[in-house]
């Protein structure tokens, strides 16, 4: 009978090692990072990156799902981004509004949530992000915003965005805005300085 | 002269304290974030600061926090001044280190008196 060398046994494989969704709740930090790295080319990862993102303490990880988020870059992410512009962990909230900064197009996508959400605070940090997109949109919806919002702190926010990206043109809607809040000297001030830099 | 630093990411929030405060006679220097604020805490002395809560790099209460164990911030007078309104916010900003909390807008007299009151000196 010939002799027939036994194969070594094939090592079980590591319960996460093919899923990066169940490494993202792994043991170790190096672990969960390498989850979120490889995650961030897969667009149906949204939720479990941004469910973890919440719930996980160290900074490495959060930096490294945050990046994922803004790599995935799809309305999906930018709207669980958004969703952390109410977090009262400041680190977690600036980082998200760097992030959603550097998406572009998705977060336009968004940004209707966004500016309407209840906490004026929350649609501050929304209108400041428009600054920094390249869209043309970015400029409607900090004209909306100054016609439409109600909230002192929010139409300020609108108009240092149009003393940014705004234009000549729209001198007449801003200071219509800050006549809308005639008891607030601020944003009469805001109003002037925007003009003349836009003029 | 009385001395302020303004430590605020909205250029135009800036603009409108120095100009407010200049005109009441004191000195303005002003640092876009915390980090920045620090710095020229270190290098310049001040009678008052005047902090924003919300700016990238360092917010304005880990500046509070840090600036209260530096020797050059331990007993400046600081007042916090953010668009959050809400008890817990007051509450978080007087915990990190600030004597003072007031919700944005503040209006240019109001700006003035606390100014002149915080400060402890004549402008």
């Amino acid at each position: 009978m010939a002799l027939v060398r036994k194969q070594p046994a094939a090592p079980a494989p590591a319960p996460a090692a093919g899923d990066p969704r169940a490494a993202l709740d792994g043991a170790t930090a190096a672990e969960r990072r390498e989850a979120a790295h490889l995650l961030a080319s897969d667009p149906d990862a949204v939720d479990s990156l941004a469910d973890r993102l919440g719930r996980e303490a160290d900074k490495s990880v959060r930096e490294a799902i945050l990046l994922a988020l803004g790599r995935i870059g799809t309305e999906a992410a930018a709207e669980r981004l958004f969703d952390l512009l109410g977090s009262e962990d400041v680190w977690l909230r600036n980082a998200a509004i760097e992030t959603l900064s550097e998406m572009d197009a998705a977060v336009i996508g968004a940004l209707d949530r966004a500016l309407s959400d209840l906490d004026s605070d929350r649609r501050i940090f929304a209108v400041n992000i428009l600054v920094s997109l390249r869209h043309r949109a970015a400029v409607d919806y900090a004209r909306r915003v100054l016609a439409e919002d109600d909230h002192v702190n929010v139409v300020a926010a609108a108009i240092d965005v149009l003393a940014e990206i705004g234009t000549p043109d729209m001198i007449p809607e801003i200071e219509a805005a800050a006549a809308r809040f005639p008891d607030a000297p601020f944003l009469t001030y805001a109003a002037r300085a925007a003009s003349r830099r836009i003029a | 002269m009385a001395r302020i630093l303004v430590v605020d990411d909205a250029t135009t929030v800036r603009m409108y304290y120095r100009d407010v405060l200049e005109e009441a006679g004191f000195t303005v220097e002003e640092a876009v974030n915390g980090f920045e604020g620090l710095e020229k805490a270190v290098a310049e002395s001040f009678d008052l600061v005047l902090v924003d809560v919300n700016m990238p790099k360092m917010d304005g209460y880990a500046f509070l926090r840090q600036g209260r164990t530096m020797p050059e911030l331990q007993a400046v007078p600081a007042v916090m001044i953010s668009t959050e309104s809400a008890a817990q916010d007051r509450e978080r900003a007087y915990a990190a280190g600030a004597n003072l909390y007031l919700v944005k807008p503040v209006r240019p007299e109001v700006l003035t008196e606390v100014a002149t009151v915080m400060a402890g000196v004549v402008p």
